[in-house]
């Protein structure tokens, strides 16, 4: 693992109750369900169904699979004052309508507010370049726990 | 997309068809097992028999996982109950229901998600309404569909010997009207499509295919068939729900209307409902009745019975007996490909006009409207574009330079509320509507990817 080359992207965004490995979801649905699940977790000022659909909207605007097994479902939430990141990895991988039309078996959620700044925007342009590195990859996908996970992406 | 289909009518298998060929995951849902049966394997889809409102069956069918749940049993009291199931228990994204009783209908505020959760309804004999009137409306056009809210039309017709414009250059449609702005999205000459060209030749009997500003549709209309008044005298046959309300809507539009219906009794309780209307009791196939009033009189003449065979007949004795325009209701998709064009002006197809509608909310992307045309071969789409020059594969970009499926062609813009036809250096902005008309539907799915936004898109 090249440590130099890891940005500390989500600093600040993600906890490690809110990473989750070996995670079963048959269905696109299910998925942004559970990841909706783990956003709001310990979070009484968000609603689970809210993040659901505002992940499910922007889903339906194009996907957010960005190939090699990756997805970075995202949206805006009204009431979000910070960025808010969960991880997912899946046990089997799920078909997304990626752009390679791969599956995936790794998600990053995102969630920004409803204003969001651009240096909120650009999170999701460097989570994409973070995982366009081959190493990177592959590390997370070799994570064996969520403290490894989050020790590579904080 | 994870779609469940209750009820395996002739709306639920047609969509089943045509959303399976589309590479969706359909399962459809019957309490009839002989509805479904040989269904599985012929269209490639699950089908499973049970009571449609069921937890346990819509949780067999998929409940979980499913993006879309599409109601469509005759029972509007199950389709309200399968998709208010569906959201409790697994708070299915998207619901469309098939409501027929204009007591539900009139009062929409029942259908919300903390009463009875219904994203979208769907009235067959609403959308069935509009498009006769449309083709009432506008004499000589095939089909007549609506974008952005109304403000863009879309009209097939057939070009005639007579239309100023046949046997001519397309471009020259400029000097006769210099000041409209229309464009020529198809032509399908004896059945094959051709891309319209400025130097394109049109030739009498192509089908051609306009878009332009509603107020403008006439006058473009005229340049490719002989000019025609809207007729006011209409024969309509069958006074079921859909001809009881095609009467009431144009009694409302001031065209003089009579309504023959065979059931002495529905003749009656229909006659008490209209005010304007004159209701026949009779047969349409009887042509002493049809001579009687003036049926050679009539500018239309729409059969709207639930016999397929009985419509297509009355309409071509009617057209024989001098109605100057003939149109059939047909639900048997065979015989709107035989009919049409052949013995009658118009074959209305309730399914494909309703399948239409329900393609809108399959579509990926923020599509707007969808329109199924010639006979489901064609499709022209109204579809909002996001993004910007690097989340967008179309914003920012001069139409020529947008790489469009072949045989797609942008047939018109809708910006701030303001209609746009485009010319080909015309540059995409972010929020545009862009009506497409797309040739051969096995592009759907290239046109949707462009228009996808791409990840950086928040």
């Amino acid at each position: 693992m090249n440590s130099t080359a890891h940005p500390r992207l989500l600093t600040g965004l993600l906890s490690t109750s809110r990473i989750r490995l070996n995670v079963s979801a048959p269905s696109k649905k299910r998925m942004l369900e559970e990841l909706a699940r783990l956003l709001s977790h310990n979070r009484p000022d968000l609603h689970r169904d809210t993040v659901f659909q505002v992940l499910n909207e922007r889903e339906r605007l194009g996907s957010t699979g960005i190939g090699d097994g990756i997805a970075l479902p995202h949206g805006r939430l009204n009431g979000l004052t910070e960025p808010l990141a969960a991880v997912i990895r899946l046990r089997q991988a799920l078909d997304f309508d990626s752009v390679d039309d791969r599956p995936i078996q790794l998600i990053v959620g995102l969630l920004v507010p409803a204003n969001a700044t651009e240096q909120h925007l650009n999170i999701l342009a460097s989570l994409a370049e973070t995982f366009n590195n081959t190493e990177q990859r592959e590390a997370i996908f070799r994570a064996r726990d969520a403290q490894t996970l989050f020790a590579l992406l904080t | 997309m994870k779609i469940i289909i209750l009820g395996a009518g002739q709306v639920g298998i047609s969509t089943a068809e045509i959303l399976a060929k589309e590479d969706n995951d359909i399962t459809l849902v019957d309490n009839v097992a002989s509805q479904v049966e040989g269904l599985q394997d012929r269209l490639d889809i699950r089908t499973i028999v049970g009571s449609a409102s069921h937890p346990s069956v819509l949780e067999q069918a998929g409940g979980p996982d499913a993006d879309l749940i599409l109601a469509v049993t005759d029972q509007d009291e199950v389709n309200m109950a399968a998709c208010q199931v569906a959201y409790t228990l697994f708070r299915t994204p998207k619901k469309i229901a098939r409501i027929r009783s204009v007591e539900y209908l009139t009062h929409r505020e029942i259908f919300s998600d903390d009463s009875i959760p219904v994203d979208v309804i769907i009235s067959p004999e609403q959308l069935i309404t509009q498009h006769v009137l449309h083709l009432i409306e506008y004499p000589g056009a095939l089909q007549v569909v609506d974008f952005a809210g109304g403000k863009i039309k879309l009209v097939g017709l057939k070009a005639y010997h007579g239309g100023p414009l046949v046997g001519r250059e397309l471009r020259t449609i400029r000097e006769d009207l210099p000041t409209v702005e229309a464009r020529v999205a198809a032509i399908y000459r004896h059945d094959r499509p051709i891309i319209p060209e400025g130097d394109t030749i049109i030739e009498p009997n192509d089908e051609v295919f306009i878009v332009a500003a509603a107020p403008h549709i006439p006058i473009v209309m005229s340049e490719f068939c002989a000019v025609e008044a809207p007729g006011q005298n209409i024969m309509l046959v069958g006074a079921g729900k859909i001809g009881l309300q095609l009467a009431r809507t144009l009694e409302q539009n001031n065209y003089q209307v009579k309504l023959v219906e065979h059931g002495a009794e529905r003749a009656r309780q229909v006659a008490e409902q209209l005010d304007a209307t004159i209701v026949l009791r009779g047969d349409a196939a009887d042509e002493d009745l049809m001579l009687q009033e003036n049926i050679d009189g009539m500018d239309v003449f729409c059969s709207l019975t639930n016999d397929d065979e009985a419509n297509i007949l009355s309409a071509m004795l009617a057209k024989r007996l001098g109605a100057h325009r003939a149109m059939a209701l047909i639900n048997r998709s065979a015989y709107v490909d035989l009919i049409e064009s052949s013995v009658l002006d118009v074959a209305i197809s309730p399914s494909l006009i309703t399948v239409g509608s329900l393609l809108t909310h399959v579509r990926r992307g923020d599509t707007i409207a969808v329109h199924s045309l010639r006979r489901g071969a064609a499709e022209a789409i109204e579809t909002i574009a996001h993004g910007d020059a690097t989340s967008s594969s179309v914003v920012g970009r001069r139409i020529e330079d947008i790489s469009l499926p072949s045989g797609t062609r942008v047939g018109a813009l809708l910006r701030n509320q303001e209609v746009i036809i485009p010319h080909h250096d015309t540059v995409i902005e972010a929020e545009d509507h862009v009506i497409l008309f797309v040739i051969d539907k096995k592009h759907i799915r290239d046109v949707e990817r462009l228009f996808q936004v791409k990840v950086t898109f928040v």
